[in-house]
Parts: structure tokens; sequence; C-alpha cells
């Protein structure tokens, strides 16, 4: 610790809070997160280790955020990141104009690339969101918060929990409960932030998981066997909990009705039920959307907004939304009047 | 991914002879730093050699596989591996005498639950413990962070587990010279199992201890699998590269076979004296070991409260 | 000092960094938000001069004095029809005349001096030199085939030195395996300490390099010049078109033989000899096909590990330094 100068607060984190602090001895600017072990009665959080356990086997790639270092301060854990300036989701809220096709393709470029190079390592995020990306005072996008990464399991018996992601991002077998699920989910969220990007807002905001759920059925129609080979033999918990009137999907070009036609076609093939029908983030690279004119704007072309003061006070409003991992899905309907129209049965 | 894991990078020793020479500088420089004026023969007699380390370390090695093969509920044979590669990788670079293979070896098992995703809250952990519960969660509690340090926040560990899963899905597809690969699973099993009280871990590959798993089971039931190996696994590789393989696969089984128990007697000899020789400040149960204990949370007390009166003052 | 601004909004440099000013045809700047409300509906008159301008004419203001922005504009038009070049005319006074002509043209056009006359004049060149001006316009000037035969070679000229940069990094790579395979080798077989050989492969590897780095500061000095004098020439009538995104699959390290893929998984029957997934599992997308690929995955990756001394003593000097920090 006595090699760091602190310089700042950056934020409260989840799991503890994260400061600006200058290496001395090389004058890095780092991000310092310190993770306190006291009132754990388990000893290191399980998100910590996961953390580590996720970046110290993942080599270094430009789009992932870097782990400098680790080490223990007294009773707390310090992570030493490289410092990011910004994250996406303060790129979406800030820009005065709206991203230009080149920059949102640049964006999914990086991000893309990211996502890859985590999957070929057998490492699902399982936590996607403009906030969990990372801009660099170049403008760089990097992958960051592992705390709910995990290595892929391949053992038949073991499962996962189906309350990860933030909601807004959560794919629709989580939504429905699902307990073993692939990369598809980091797909899924890839197109969510897609389409924020290409509207600039979020394309699915629920407040509650069934609403999520509404909003996605909606957009996608009700699953079928045609849009959902299997699902209904399937055994998803919460499948039979709720119904949904059937009703056909509206065209994404109405969703995002700015957005170009190679974007459309992309969007398309992250947005699906099947998980395997997603396109993989490798696949995804190849896709004509990022051969066509415009092509990805240079990094130097990204806006990089200042961290400002009003941030803690924006933060706070979007903690709002941030879904509490411990609540089942029966407790977070608030008003079950607002969906009657969207619902056939309750059971 | 193996091919990019630490394990590779850091983890991997060229053979025992280079293993003997870490674990005796460690030694070294642990009786260089408590001697103070003792001569070289007192030395000798106060602290351990380190083949007595050795001794020590290998029969905690097997306490550690009882404990955890033992363990309510059952844990899956990566939990086991893992523990027993923090436990490995632990004494190469660490003297017995400094940390003692008691506390080390169930904060290691502690940890492999965690990291494993194999989560056991540590009431229950200790249950599988006979004495003082509380006692023994204070101290795995205490040394997790040490732990962690020497093994240098690398905690991934990759078992041959589940490449021996792959090899037999292969034979059966690939290989149809053999009639009932399943039947292999028995002896390759065992193979592994024995695998983990020797430093296979820190010397081979996972992939290479499985395949060398696979062909032992194999020589058990009468089947050669050299067609296999060299006609189909290492169709590709390149002279040096099947050369390379072929002679580590040989190497595995050496290492693995060669094992023997050390006897209860030489462990509580050894026992014995480490008890006078150890380092009280990493004992839970000395004085000052609690003493520290106690500043480091004082430490982390103060800070908080200066900011506090700063705030105040403004 | 004058300090910037628009002249409608008053907005300056001063006040907002991220200021942006346009111009148009008239010479009269704007600035950015300005023009986005008076030109909603795509034309609209300059509220200096009250000229119509037309939106898509605005760009971005390049010159401090917008005045100069407007003779660029009508620099640009002049030339379109005045585009005879110094091998059109049997002296270089007579095209000396010319030029003349053509400035005096732009001066007036500027600054509003008889401006009916001096479009009747432009009128009448054109009818006279129709052909020529058309002619012209499709032939390339002498300079402009210069640069681009010099735009060609400076291409070609990159492409060598990658090529030429990548053999010595080949050079490079295989003479350091050599140096290793010669150093297990000695450690192996030589009778000499381990220390001794390691240090003498050292210095027979550092000699070697600086060798290696004599040679090519001489070729980088021998071209540098070269180089460095192109470069100083900016192409003028090239736009940069951005960069193409190409896509480079990522290539893994494996250590092992290649593991079947996903498709060989489907192809050759390797999913009879494992076990189903339940509908449980493949409603969320999971396939007993990702199992076996992964278990196929781990038995061969690493298998051709084979560490050395010299491989780990990274990581026992990570360790020592652990150790002393202590």
């Amino acid at each position: 610790m006595d090699q760091y100068n602190i310089l700042g607060r950056i934020g409260e984190g989840a799991h503890g809070i994260v400061l600006k602090a200058k290496h001395i001895e090389s004058g890095e600017v780092v991000a310092l997160k310190k993770v306190p072990l006291r009132n754990h009665e388990e000893g290191i959080p399980n998100t910590a280790l996961r953390e580590i356990k996720a970046l110290q086997e993942i080599e270094s790639n430009p789009y992932v955020v870097r782990l400098r270092e680790v080490f223990p301060h007294g009773s707390v854990i310090v992570f030493v990141f490289e410092f990011m300036l910004s994250d996406l989701s303060e790129v979406i809220r800030k820009v005065e104009k709206p991203l230009t096709e080149a920059q949102v393709k640049s964006y999914m470029l990086m991000l893309l690339k990211g996502i890859a190079f985590c999957h070929e390592n057998n490492i699902m995020h399982r936590d996607l969101k403009p906030a969990n990306l990372l801009i660099s005072s170049t403008g760089h996008l990097k992958i960051a918060d592992f705390g709910l990464a995990r290595v892929f399991q391949n053992k038949g018996d073991r499962q996962y929990s189906h309350q990860v992601a933030t909601r807004w991002y959560r794919a629709p077998e989580l939504l429905y409960g699902a307990r073993k699920y692939d990369e598809g989910v980091d797909m899924w969220a890839v197109g969510c932030i897609f389409g924020e990007l290409l509207n600039n807002s979020p394309i699915f905001p629920g407040e509650t998981d069934i609403e999520q759920l509404c909003l996605v059925i909606r957009v996608l129609g009700t699953p079928n066997e045609k849009t959902w080979p299997g699902m209904s033999k399937l055994d998803l918990p919460d499948y039979h909990k709720i119904s949904f009137p059937d009703k056909p999907p509206i065209p994404l070009e109405e969703i995002v009705p700015d957005a170009s036609e190679e974007a459309l076609a992309l969007l398309k093939q992250f947005l699906v039920y099947p998980s395997k029908q997603r396109i993989s983030a490798k696949k995804a690279l190849l896709h004509p959307y990022f051969f066509t004119e415009p092509l990805p704007a240079h990094h130097s072309e990204l806006p990089i907004p200042q961290r400002s003061s009003r941030r803690s006070g924006l933060q706070l409003k979007h903690q709002a939304h941030e879904y509490n991992l411990d609540t089942p899905i029966g407790d977070s309907l608030i008003d079950p009047d607002l969906l009657a129209p969207h619902v056939i049965k309750l059971n | 991914m193996f091919a990019t894991s630490s394990q590779l990078k850091c983890w991997l020793f060229s053979g025992e002879t280079e293993l003997a020479k870490h674990r005796s500088e460690a030694n070294k420089a642990f009786i260089q730093t408590w001697r103070q004026d003792k001569t070289d023969e007192e030395v000798a007699k106060f602290f351990l050699t380190p083949s007595e380390e050795r001794i020590l370390s290998r029969q905690f090695e097997v306490v550690l596989r009882k404990f955890c093969s033992e363990f309510q509920p059952p844990m899956p044979k990566c939990v086991i591996g893992t523990a027993l590669a923090y436990f490995k990788r632990f004494y190469v670079f660490n003297s017995t005498m400094d940390y003692n293979p008691k506390d080390i070896m169930l904060t290691c098992a502690y940890l492999a639950c965690k990291v494993e995703e194999f989560y056991v809250p540590i009431g229950q952990f200790v249950k599988n413990l006979r004495g003082d519960r509380e006692k023994f969660a204070d101290a795995i509690l205490s040394f997790e962070l040490t732990l962690m340090e020497k093994l240098h926040y690398q905690l991934t560990i990759h078992n041959p587990f589940r490449a021996l899963e792959g090899y037999i899905i292969d034979l059966k597809t690939r290989y149809k010279e053999i009639q009932n690969p399943e039947k292999l699973r028995k002896c390759a099993d065992e193979f592994l199992d024995k695998s983990l009280l020797s430093d296979a871990c820190l010397i081979f590959s996972p992939s290479q201890i499985a395949l060398a798993a696979v062909k032992f089971g194999a020589a058990k039931e009468g089947i050669s699998l050299d067609g296999y190996i060299r006609n189909k696994v290492l169709k590709t590789a390149t002279e040096k590269e099947a050369e390379n393989t072929l002679y580590q696969l040989r190497r595995v089984k050496a290492i693995v076979k060669s094992f023997e128990q050390t006897t209860r007697e030489q462990a509580q000899g050894v026992q014995k004296k480490l008890d006078r020789c150890r380092n009280q400040e990493n004992n839970p149960d000395s004085e000052i070991f609690k003493q520290k204990a106690l500043d480091k949370l004082n430490e982390e007390d103060n800070v908080p409260a200066v900011k506090r009166a700063k705030l105040s003052n403004v | 000092m004058d300090e910037q601004g628009c002249p409608r909004c008053k907005t300056t440099k001063y006040r907002n960094p991220s200021l942006k000013l346009l111009v148009n045809v008239c010479g009269h700047s704007l600035c950015e938000s300005c023009v986005d409300l008076l030109f909603v509906k795509g034309s609209g008159v300059c509220p200096e001069c009250n000229t119509s301008l037309r939106r898509t004419n605005f760009r971005l203001q390049l010159f401090e004095d917008p005045f100069v922005e407007k003779e660029i504009d009508i620099r640009k038009k002049v030339l379109r029809d005045y585009n005879m070049k110094e091998e059109d005319f049997a002296s270089l006074e007579e095209y000396n005349d010319y030029l003349e002509t053509i400035e005096t043209i732009v001066y007036n056009l500027t600054n509003h001096i008889n401006i009916d006359e001096t479009k009747k004049m432009m009128e009448q060149y054109k009818k006279d030199n129709k052909d020529q001006i058309k002619k012209n316009q499709s032939k390339m000037s002498k300079d402009e085939v210069m640069l681009e035969t010099l735009i060609e070679q400076e291409q070609h000229e990159a492409v060598m030195r990658k090529a030429l940069i990548k053999e010595d990094e080949q050079r490079e790579k295989a003479a350091k395996r050599k140096h290793k395979d010669a150093l297990i080798d000695d450690l192996m077989f030589s009778e000499l300490s381990a220390q001794a050989i390691i240090s003498s492969h050292r210095e027979s590897a550092r000699l070697e390099e600086e060798e290696l780095k004599a040679k090519t500061a001489a070729t980088a000095f021998s071209t540098g010049i070269k180089i460095g004098h192109q470069n100083n020439i900016v192409p003028l009538n090239r736009v940069d078109s951005g960069v193409m995104y190409r896509y480079c699959p990522l290539v893994m390290e494996w250590c092992g033989p290649d593991p079947p893929s996903m498709d060989d998984i489907y192809g050759d029957g390797y999913l009879q000899n494992i076990r189903p997934a339940s509908d449980a599992e493949r409603a969320g997308g999971f396939r007993e096909a990702i199992a076996c690929h992964r278990a196929l995955q781990e038995a061969f990756c690493g298998l051709y590990s084979y560490p050395t001394i010299s491989s780990s003593l990274a990581m026992k000097q990570q360790t020592s330094m652990a150790s002393t920090s202590h």
C-alpha cells in the first residue's frame, strides 16, 4: 500500500470502495479496488475469488481490463487495476449527439473481440452491461467486473444460479429460471447493449423480472415451438408459473428505427430465443456489418466523457434499477394490475 | 485453457531434482533467519532437515487426502485435486517450520471448496473435524490470505479428471480395437488417485497424467495403447514433440509408482522436533500470533477514524 | 486578439472549447447549433448577407478568417474551368499571364469588384475553350502523375520494409530457439556447472544480438534519409478513406495435438458415447456436445508440455523477489 499515493475516490462498488491512486515508482495511475474481509464470516468472499481466478488466467488482452496485482492490506484485499476514465453507460448517457454508426461499430468490435477472447478461454462473464464496459482515456473499451464470471463447467451435475446478470441484459432462459446455460447468455447481453448503442436507450428496461419477460416477449413474440424449439417440453423452472397470450413478434425495425440494414441483420442474430442459435462472438466479428461503409471509427474518434462530480448522484439513480440477486422472482412483482393485459394467468 | 494458464507458466517444474532444490532453499532460508548464534551442530539438532520436512509434508498430503475423501457432503474429485495441488505448491517455496502443515492443509481444503464452487459454509466445514471447532475455523480463516499470497493468487488448478473422460470418449470413438474402454476406467481412476500423493501435478500437464493413467489402466487389462497413442493422439506431432510426450508418459508412471508412504513413527518423530523449532509468529496458539492479529484489526479501525476526524474539522 | 466565435449567438471558443464553426459559400461563419437551428428545412439565408444557402454546403471552417474560406470556395469554382496546365502553353510567359488572369478573377469575385463583368468574361472563356476544358478535366497534369508515382513507390517500399522486418524477426526467433536448445543440450551433457553454462550462453547471445543490431542500424541509415524525405510530401488530393477493418482470428496457444472440432464431434460419432443432456439442460442452450468438446480439449491441451529448468527460471525469480519484499 505504501507504493501507492491515493488521489481520490472513484466510486463504491457492490464489493467495496474503488480509489484512484498513483503508483509511486512508475507514476502510473491505477484504480484500487478494496475488498474488505472483515464482516465476512466465510473469509474471502466468493465474488473476489472468482474475479482473481478469472483475471489471473486471462492473458493480457487489449479488450479486457488488466489486473496488475493483488495484495493484502490489513484485513482488506486490494486489487490493482489499470485506471479507466469512464464506462459505456456514461458514454451513452452523456453524449450530446447520438453515436454515429462508425462509433457504434467500433464499440461493438472491441466488445466482441473481448468476449470472443473470454469465451475462447472458457470464461463466461455473466454480467455484461454498459456499466461494466470501461472506457480508457484513449477511447478503448475494456470488459471489467468479473465478479460473476465462471469458468465453464462441463460436468452434467453442476448447476448455476439463474439470478445472474443485471435484469435488463438478462437472457430469456435466465428469466425463465434455467440453471444450465452457456455463453449464449453473454451474447444476449451483447445484443441488448448493441440495441442500446443504436437507440441511445435500453431496449428492454424492465422494472421487475416479470415485466422484463413481458418486454422481451412483446418484441420477440410469445415463444412457441417454432421460435424456441422444444421449449414447451423443456423443464424451465418458471415456465409453467406464468403464461402469456400469443402475440406475434414486432419487427426489430420498429424497435431500432434508425439502424442500418446490416446493423439490424446482426442484432437479429443476437436476440433470438434459443441460446444455441445466437451468433457467437467469433462469428459476429465476421459479420458484413463491420465490413460495410461507414467503417468502424478509429478509437481516437470515440467520445471520452470526463468523470464528473455529478457521477455519484447519477450512480445512485442508476442503482435503483440494480437488481438484488437474492430476491426470488415472485417477490419482485410489484403491481399485478400493470401486468394484467400481458398475462393470462398467474399461478 | 491449460496452454495459457498460470499452471503451465509458473507451476510446472522440470523434475524432482529441481523441486528438491527449491525445497531445500526454503529450508535453508528459514534456518538462516532463526538460527541466531547456534553452531552448525546445534542447527542440525534443533531444526528440521530438508528430508525431515519432506517426510512431514508427505505425511500431511496423505492426511489431507483422507480428510477430503471422508468429507461430508462428499467432495467432488476436482476439489480434492485442487486442495492437494495448493498444498504441494505452498511447500515448494515455504518451509514446514515456518507454516505448520496442519493449519495450511485445512486452509487448502477450505479454499479449494470455494474456488471450485463447491460451497460449504465454514460452520459446516469444521463439523468434519474433531476437537475445538471454533479454534479450527479461526485458524483456517486467518491463514486464508497467507495461502493465497503464497500461491501468488494463481488459484485455477487444471486437474486430470476431465481429461481422463476425454480420453475414454476418444477411445470409444476413434479406437475400435478395444472392445469396451469402460473397463480401463477403474485402474485409470486408481492411478489418478495415487498420482495425487506424488509430485506429478508439479511436473506434468494434466493431459499427460490422464493419458498415462489410461495407458496404465489398459496395461492392467493386458491391452497396449501404443498404437492409439502413436497413430491417433500423436499423429500430427513432430518427431520431437512425440518423443518428448512419450518420455513424459514414462516419467509420470515412474513417479506415481515410486511413491512410498512414510511411516507414522517417522512422522511423529519429526512432528516432535517441529514443535520446538516452528515459527511462533505463525502459530495460532501463540501469544505473539494473537497480538499480531489484534494489531491488524486495530490498524484497520484506525484508518476510518482519522478520516472522520478530518471531516469534522472541515 | 479577436476571440473566434459565432456571430449570431456570440458563443466563443473560450466559453465553449468544443465550439464548431461552419462556413458556407458566402464566407460568413456560423456555429453548428445555429446552423442546426436556422437550416432545419435544409436551406435558408445567411443572417449576415442574406445569400440563400443550402445546409449541405456548410463545412468546417479551417481558417480563423472566414474570408479565406470564401476565397477557397471561389478559387475552387474558377479552377474547375480554368484548368489549363503549363504544358498547354507555348511559353512560360503565356502561362504566367494565364495565372495572372485567374488571380484577378478570384480577387474580383471575392471582393465584389466588377462582378457582372468578370462573370461574363468567365462565361466567354468557358465557351471558347469548351473542348480544351473537357479534355483537361480527364487528363492529369505532370505534377499529379509524379505524385501518383511517388505514392506508389512509397507503398511499394513500405511493403518491402515490412517483409524485411518480418524476416529479421523470424531470424531472431530462430536464433533464440537455437540458443535455448543448445543451452538445454549443454545442461544435459556438459560437465561444466550449470551456472557457468548459463552465463557463457548469455554472453554469446548478447554478442550475437549486438552484431545484429549493428547490421540493422546500418541499413536503417542508408534508406532512412530517403524514407524521411518522402514522408514530407503530403499527397494533395487524396482523401483518407478510413482504415479497413480486418478480421484476424484468435490464435490460441495449444501445446498439444488439435482436439476434434465441434463439427468432428457431430460427424465422427462422438456423441453416441456420452450421456445425452436432459431437457432441463437443453432449455438453457446446453448440449452434450459442449461437454464432450471440453473434455476432449482438456485431454489434448498441454500434452506436449515439457518444462525445463530454464522455463521455470522466471518463476523462481518472481518468488525470490516476493520473499525479499516480505
